[in-house]
């Protein structure tokens, strides 16, 4: 099972999020590429009480897309989903996972934090 | 450990630092310098993590979900929280004593600060304003807080995500505009709600944009707050994560020149018979919810580590909610066209509501360290519900040490710092003979 380590080295489990993918945007304009794809597919106020889960969210230049099969399917839910101009501004899908406790969704990007000791 | 061995282990796994902390210089974002097919921050993590001679803790950055867990003032008779006098089919009495916190030692001293740690604060709401945080250091960017997650406007720690449905809470930046009302909204201004400590300052630290957020900006926001202010108030949870982990251990060892920033957690609303992360911190104090019968709010998550509780909703039917400041603007918000809701709740407004109640007591006594802090607010809290609670050496898997109690959490606090002052005095006079 994936997982990680606390600050005590307890691992952490994982489960991916087969029904979520991650989108990172690239370049200089990367976090106005993921704007401008949030607002194309984000539903309006009427629809969007009927998702228990926002089917898009954003954050910087990335988005996180939420669809039956996301994980799986990664390129094409990406490709179907977006308009065509903003598809060449993807750089990469990234995972999602699920921390096994809290139920709570993790997109991993590349980035790690690490804290060396003194 | 030298800088170059650091670096050696870097090279070894083929990372590149492209940040450091301003806060903590050992903690520093790494990425692949060449990103394989197939390379995973997971696996690198780990890595690192095996060299424990050399890392403290790694972790993959995450862009992290977290989960936002709810006097002269005329909607103060709303407020039973405060003050129960059995409105709407609540038992009397069944609050925090504000009024006898209040006769004590007033609303606070204005130079005591609570962080609220969440999705921003309203700052220009008319029963938040003027006790919203002012650096006096006129030079400093920061002149209200900090936003910790818009690159682009990072001084400016106001709501700014609103997405439909406006009223839900993982869309919408409403969440920290309703948790600072509890904790100090202005009282005794004729306006709306008055806050536990009405006398006490906000500072607005925001590290979600609705509620997401890298881990490491997250934590970047723990250590600012506990720099800034005495008291931090986190109304949310999230997966474990070292960083989390550290920036809290940071605020108690450094924060209030070394006496240490108290910091208190809700609980989490997910009905568990365990408290979530990170208000199981070693160093936090988790906060659960009891309601206006004095029980534990059926949601409150309960069990090892739960410090105490303060009086909040109930999902029981015609349990009273928490009335407070809500965020203004016509579509937005817990009430879509009111600067004021009265459907707060849950552990997210017992944390402020604690960390509220411990700025009060450090007006009465600045000196006290974050256990301190901690200790008379167990040893002053109401051991509520002595049936179910099954309190053993005064502590209780359903509410704690029990449900706290401001009045004489303030009354303990200045027996302490009278105590104090008489000892310093005697020491004084036994140094001139």
């Amino acid at each position: 099972m994936p997982h990680y380590y606390s600050a005590l080295r307890e691992p952490i489990e994982l489960e991916l999020a087969t029904d979520d993918i991650g989108v990172r945007f690239g370049g200089k304009r990367g976090p106005a590429a993921a704007r401008r794809a949030f607002r194309a597919i984000a539903p309006g106020p009427r629809a969007a009480r009927a998702f228990k889960v926002p089917p898009v969210r954003q954050f910087h230049r990335f988005m996180i897309m939420h669809d039956s099969g996301a994980a799986e399917a990664q390129v094409a839910s990406i490709v179907s989903a977006l308009p065509r101009k903003l598809v060449s501004r993807v750089e990469r899908p990234l995972p999602v996972f699920i921390e096994k406790h809290s139920r709570l969704r993790l997109v991993a990007t590349e980035e790690v934090v690490a804290s060396n000791r003194a | 450990m030298s800088p170059s061995t650091h670096r050696k282990l870097l090279d070894g796994l083929g990372l590149a630092v492209t940040r450091t902390s301003e806060f903590d210089s050992q903690t520093k974002v790494v990425v692949p310098v060449a990103l394989k097919h197939g390379a995973r921050a997971l696996d690198l993590a780990n890595r690192l993590v095996e060299a424990e001679d050399v890392v403290d803790h790694a972790a993959p950055n995450f862009l992290a979900e977290f989960r936002k867990t709810t006097v002269n003032d005329p909607l103060f008779k709303q407020q039973w929280h405060l003050h129960n006098t059995g409105q709407n089919g609540g038992r009397a009495n069944e609050d925090v004593r504000a009024a006898g916190a209040w006769a004590l030692g007033g609303g606070g001293d204005p130079h005591i600060v609570i962080a609220i740690i969440d999705d921003g604060v309203d700052l220009k709401h008319p029963d938040l304003a003027s006790n919203i945080w002012r650096n006096p250091d006129r030079s400093a960017k920061d002149r209200h807080g900090r936003d910790f997650v818009d690159d682009r406007d990072p001084w400016n720690p106001e709501p700014k995500v609103f997405n439909p449905p406006y009223n839900d809470t993982n869309t919408n930046d409403i969440h920290g505009t309703p948790c600072a009302g509890v904790a100090a909204a202005v009282g005794n201004n004729r306006k709306g709600v008055a806050g536990i400590a009405h006398a006490c300052r906000i500072l607005p630290v925001k590290v979600f944009a609705a509620n997401f957020a890298p881990n490491n900006r997250l934590a970047d926001g723990i250590r600012y707050a506990g720099l800034k202010a005495d008291v931090l108030s986190c109304s949310w949870s999230a997966a474990p994560h070292p960083d989390i982990e550290s920036a809290i251990r940071d605020a108690t060892e450094r924060g209030r020149h070394g006496h240490g920033t108290p910091v208190f957690v809700a609980t989490g609303n997910e009905y568990a018979s365990q408290i979530a992360f990170p208000s199981n911190h070693a160093r936090a104090f988790a906060v659960g919810a009891s309601n206006d019968r004095g029980r534990r709010s059926v949601y409150s998550n309960y069990g090892k580590g739960l410090a105490f509780v303060g009086p909040s909703s109930d999902d029981e039917r015609g349990r009273q909610g928490i009335t407070t400041t809500d965020v203004r603007g016509r579509s937005y918000g817990y009430a879509l066209k009111s600067a004021y809701c009265d459907n707060f709740g849950g552990t997210s407004s017992a944390a402020p509501l604690a960390a509220g109640i411990a700025a009060l007591v450090l007006s009465a006594n600045a000196r006290l360290t974050w256990d301190e802090v901690g200790d008379i607010l167990k040893e002053t809290a109401d051991k509520i519900d002595p049936k179910h609670g099954a309190y053993r050496e005064g502590c209780s898997a359903q509410y704690g040490y029990g449900r706290l109690n401001a009045e004489a959490a303030v009354a303990r606090a200045q027996q302490s710092a009278r105590r104090r002052r008489r000892s310093a005095a005697r020491t004084a006079k036994r140094r001139r003979r």
